[in-house]
């Protein structure tokens, strides 16, 4: 194999002869720091609107099937002589609750406990604190607005008169649009007791992913008489829908980290070995790494973006 | 010459060789006479495990046009004994042979078979019936029987006959003069023998043939719980009116028999208020009841009221009426099965103005030619009386004699009088008709508002041979009572005959009685049905008591108005035996038994018992819930409590007479249960069942979610690109930065687009 033919190039550093030691001119420095933010950001923009859809169906196949499965098994146990054993447990955090079919924007999406990043990131979550679907008061659920396939990026298109449907292992339950707001979220409001058995829907009503307050709210009530109420996990601020997931800071720090000690590691093995494999070495870790932070900043951003 | 004879010789030997093959077919098509075919089926009662009185719907279709058929009770097996005489051909004197003819045996070992249930003969029709020309067969409406056949001699049968042995008979060995008889029940079988005449097409003549297929074993009325260990030490003692009785033996089956272990709950048969006052003492642990509180006539044990089913107050009608047209077109009687519509006055006047003669104003003279309520159902008016259109009256309101007026109902205060007496207190028409004493002094009440009442004999005044309603003891004497009509085989019932039982739905459906359909508020007629029942169901409202009744069903056309909700009240303080010690076991079965009630059972009650609504089910759940949550303690107070249930007296309508017309009303004491809000709520939802959640997934999986989101090509290109950038950005963006060039075919490409660029 021989040696790459070094030809001198106004954005490369004074001397690229292999073996020689780099030199940080400012230009170059320049330059390399804005290549690779411009990196950072495509490779953030492309996991979370390009391969970030096609994770989330991933999850969504994955939760479809088990609340098949989930269904399946309750109805078989409405069939025993002595019934289901009662449910003394609320759902556990990522756990499909729910299937939610919005047949005006032809949307059907499996609706899964929680709702912080980690969870909107696979689906529409179901906002712990608030009432289970199809059951008595205030059930809520958020749904990211632009990333992760944008489940509910058209909310708003939704009108009164319009229905909503819900499947649960209880039953199927229909929901009839009352109104459809763009306003400052409210948690008491949308979040809190109401006295009418009723399904909000909320999420993100900006573009910019970091947005937090501006939200659309989609109210329906429930047609029909609800289902008897299950064990519901408590309140948490964190699982709001606006609000990012803290604990991703460590993931991000790490995951850019070593982005950034693997991007500095291809550099210099670029300059002083083969491309080829320069490339088979790095572009692995270069790209986990580059999902992995891409992944750590959608979680710290809210979770209905 | 020779030559000629040899030809016709040859040719009178073929046509001798093809006649006689000719004659062979001709023979064979007169052996080969198109047989006689037709399809036997049967409903209504499980032959292999038939109660004495079960309904039998015997149906014998596919038989040709003007065909007939009767049926026998015969034995299973039956006796092949009979002898015939005949001529010997060789000694030209008479002798003595087997006589295995069908026809013979039938006729002299079946019928004059007496039912134990009615106590009389179980009369078979009394003619061949011809095929329906409605629906081309012959269609049989009749019971199972069980008994024995009246003993009597059997003239050819050696060991039965009276005829002594001589010279010419030689054959009889009954010195003893013993008598022949048969008997069907558990262990000796019987059959329903058709006997089907009829010609089949392409026949010269008509054929008869006997039908054995249809055969039984009866057993005596009554509830068995089969396949279970028995009672056992944790056996619950359930009170319970008869009407209940077929679903809790379903319920224990259910719960007991899979693995023969001891059954969950001892049945109690009583009337409603015995069985309320037998739970208060304690010595029931549950008792059934369709109007929660109402008929205790004390109610110091705290109870929860746990809704198990729902049931009916039905008038129903029992009977034949010539609606149906035989093949010749002469009338011919079928089974009453459509849905008589009546208003609430003709309820109301059948059911006060008994007494005098149905063709004047007994009754009210609903039955009359031409009134509303005939005008209204043609099933009525085609009923014309047995021997004279005079008579018409009297046929249609089950008036056949003097001490039976063609109402009966169970006797005792129960929910089924309680609910419909309710809701005809207030009408014009329920007043008592024209009662007078033998001496002719008029009866008092006579001409009075009846109110409402618990029992069925509050309807009749006095007890001199006039009844509203000839109230029985027991569903099996209700039954006895309309044995003639049910089979219909009497001479009475040529033209049409019905008698007319106040019941509720269930009942009416295990013994096969048509309920009649009632006003809807809205001018029309809504039959009691599974629908309808549910329907009225959405308006239980809990009562002071605890218990649920319905309450504006009258106003809901689809909604039958005297629906009840049949409850299982259940201690909520823990069982105790008479030491006030905490009978574990019992409880578990009980918490067991409750919970098949409200979940599973719902799909395995009796038949007529119609399952509660998933509301109601919320209900029932949260009911059973409460039941056993209380402490021993109180269960011992109030254990001794009951015994002397001090100045509580008897609550209103326990002894059956009228009653306020507040069902579910909270009686005296000190444990009724009080509504709780949560009561209330446990209405407002409903329990999931095996429909609503069939329902959630016939949507989740009809849900779609393709591998790559979007449509088309387009959408599994995008990721798929997007992976391929993300692989190669940041590799590109460190090739880029150590400094290294372009690599050449990158140069040629921009210099490409370039030129292309340029061109352009």
């Amino acid at each position: 194999m021989s040696t790459p033919t070094v030809t001198p190039s106004p954005a490369t550093p004074a001397t690229t002869d292999p073996g020689l030691p780099l030199r940080f001119s400012p230009k170059w420095t320049v330059v390399t720091a804005v290549g690779w933010l411009v990196t950072t950001a495509v490779c953030f923009g492309l996991v979370a609107y390009a391969l970030g859809p096609m994770l989330a169906n991933n999850d969504q196949r994955a939760a479809l099937s088990t609340i098949r499965a989930a269904m399946a098994e309750a109805q078989g146990a409405t069939r025993t002589l002595l019934g289901a054993a009662p449910v003394t447990k609320p759902p556990e955090f990522g756990s499909p609750v729910a299937v939610l079919e919005i047949p005006k924007l032809h949307a059907q999406q499996v609706v899964l406990e929680g709702a912080e990043p980690g969870e909107t990131s696979s689906g529409p979550g179901h906002i712990p604190g608030t009432s289970g679907l199809g059951q008595p008061g205030n059930s809520a659920v958020a749904g990211r607005y632009s990333g992760y396939g944008a489940p509910f990026g058209h909310l708003g298109g939704l009108a009164k008169g319009d229905q909503i449907v819900v499947a649960t292992t209880q039953g199927r339950s229909v929901y009839t649009v009352t109104g459809t707001a763009t306003r400052d979220l409210n948690e008491d409001r949308d979040y809190g007791r109401t006295e009418n058995d009723r399904l909000t829907l909320v999420t993100s009503a900006s573009w910019w992913p970091g947005s937090a307050s501006s939200a659309t709210v989609v109210t329906a009530v429930l047609e029909g008489k609800p289902f008897r109420p299950t064990p519901q996990n408590g309140r948490a601020d964190a699982q709001d829908g606006r609000t990012g997931d803290s604990g991703a800071w460590a993931q991000l720090i790490l995951s850019f980290g070593g982005f950034a000690a693997a991007a500095a590691g291809a550099t210099v093995l670029y300059r002083r070995w083969r491309p080829v494999s320069t490339y088979v070495i790095t572009a692995p870790a270069l790209l986990a790494l580059a999902v992995l932070a891409a992944t750590a900043v959608w979680r710290l951003l809210p979770a209905w973006a | 010459m020779n030559g000629l004879r040899r030809v016709v010789l040859v040719f009178a030997s073929g046509l001798l060789a093809v006649l006689g093959l000719a004659v062979v077919p001709s023979a064979s098509a007169q052996t080969t006479t198109p047989p006689l075919t037709y399809t036997v089926q049967t409903s209504g009662a499980d032959l292999a495990h038939a109660q004495d009185g079960d309904p039998l719907h015997i149906t014998v279709s596919g038989l040709p046009a003007a065909a007939t058929a009767t049926f026998y009770v015969c034995p299973a097996q039956l006796r092949d004994s009979l002898l015939k005489s005949q001529l010997d051909p060789v000694t030209k004197k008479l002798v003595w042979v087997p006589d295995p003819s069908l026809a013979n045996r039938v006729n002299a070992y079946c019928g004059s078979f007496n039912d134990e249930l009615s106590g009389a003969p179980f009369q078979t029709p009394r003619s061949e019936r011809g095929r329906s020309a409605l629906t081309q067969s012959v269609v049989f409406d009749t019971y199972v029987p069980r008994g024995s056949s009246a003993p009597k001699n059997v003239s050819f049968d050696p060991e039965f006959t009276t005829l002594n042995p001589s010279a010419t008979i030689p054959w009889p060995a009954n010195p003893d003069k013993k008598q022949y008889s048969y008997t069907c029940d558990e262990t000796h079988p019987c059959a329903m023998m058709l006997k089907l005449t009829g010609k089949p097409a392409g026949a010269t003549a008509a054929q008869t043939v006997y039908d054995s297929s249809i055969t039984f074993t009866a057993s005596t009325p009554g509830l068995k719980i089969q396949g279970c260990g028995g009672v056992g030490a944790g056996t619950v003692t359930a009170s319970m009116p008869e009407r209940f009785g077929r679903t809790a033996v379903a319920w224990n089956q259910l719960l007991c028999a899979p693995t023969k272990a001891a059954q969950p709950a001892n049945i109690l048969a009583e009337t409603e208020d015995t069985g309320l006052t037998s739970f208060d003492k304690g010595d029931s642990d549950v008792v059934f009841t369709g109007s929660g509180g109402t008929l205790a006539a004390q109610d110091v044990r705290a109870r929860s009221y746990v809704p198990v089913a729902l049931n009916a107050t039905v008038l129903a009608a029992v009977g034949w009426t010539p609606t149906d047209r035989s093949d010749s077109g002469a009338a011919l009687v079928a089974r009453l099965a459509a849905n008589l519509q009546f208003s609430w006055d003709d309820v109301a006047n059948m059911l006060s103005k008994g007494g005098e003669l149905p063709d004047a104003g007994g009754r009210g003279g609903i039955f009359t030619n031409g009134s509303a309520l005939v005008a209204r159902n043609p099933a009525l008016a085609a009923i014309s009386g047995p021997t004279s259109p005079v008579q018409a009256p009297d046929a249609r309101a089950g008036h056949s004699d003097s001490t039976f007026y063609g109402v009966t109902g169970e006797s005792g205060p129960g929910s089924v009088p309680l609910t419909l007496s309710a809701k005809l207190a207030g009408l014009p028409a329920w007043t008592y008709g024209n009662f007078r004493s033998p001496q002719g002094d008029p009866l008092a009440g006579n001409g009075k508002p009846v109110g409402v009442v618990s029992d069925l004999n509050a309807l009749n005044l006095g007890d001199d041979g006039v009844h509203n309603v000839d109230a029985k003891t027991g569903r099996i004497n209700v039954r006895k009572q309309v044995t003639n009509v049910t089979l219909g085989t009497g001479g009475e019932c040529a033209n049409g005959c019905l008698n007319w039982v106040v019941t509720d739905l269930a009942t009416a459906t295990e013994y096969g009685w048509t309920p009649v359909a009632l006003p809807n508020g809205k001018g029309g007629y809504v039959a009691p049905t599974p629908a309808t029942l549910q329907a009225a169901a959405a308006h239980a409202k809990p009562a002071k008591d605890g218990s649920l009744q319905l309450t504006g069903a009258a106003d809901d056309p689809n909604a039958y108005p005297l629906t009840f909700v049949e409850s299982m009240a259940a201690p909520v303080n823990p069982l105790v035996d008479a030491s006030c010690a905490p009978e574990k076991a019992k409880q578990d079965q009980l918490a067991t038994f409750l919970k098949a009630a409200t979940n599973g059972g719902q799909n395995g009650m009796g038949p007529g018992m119609v399952a509660l609504t998933p509301d109601l089910l919320s209900a029932a759940q949260d009911a059973a819930t409460k039941v056993g949550a209380g402490t021993a303690a109180s269960a011992c107070h109030e254990q001794q409590q009951a015994q002397n249930p001090g100045a509580g007296g008897p609550a209103p309508g326990a002894a059956g007479g009228p009653v306020s017309g507040d069902l579910g009303g909270n009686g005296p004491g000190s444990g009724a249960s009080a509504v709780s809000p949560a009561q209330d709520a446990a209405l407002t939802m409903k329990a999931p069942t095996a429909a609503s959640v069939q329902a959630a997934r016939n949507l989740a999986d009809g849900v779609r979610i393709p591998l790559f989101p979007g449509a088309g090509a387009l959408a599994a290109l995008i990721p798929l690109l997007a992976l391929v950038a993300l692989v190669l950005l940041p590799s590109s963006t460190g090739y880029l930065t150590a400094g290294k060039p372009l690599p050449p075919w990158v140069n040629r490409f921009a210099r490409r687009l370039r030129t292309l660029r340029g061109r352009a």
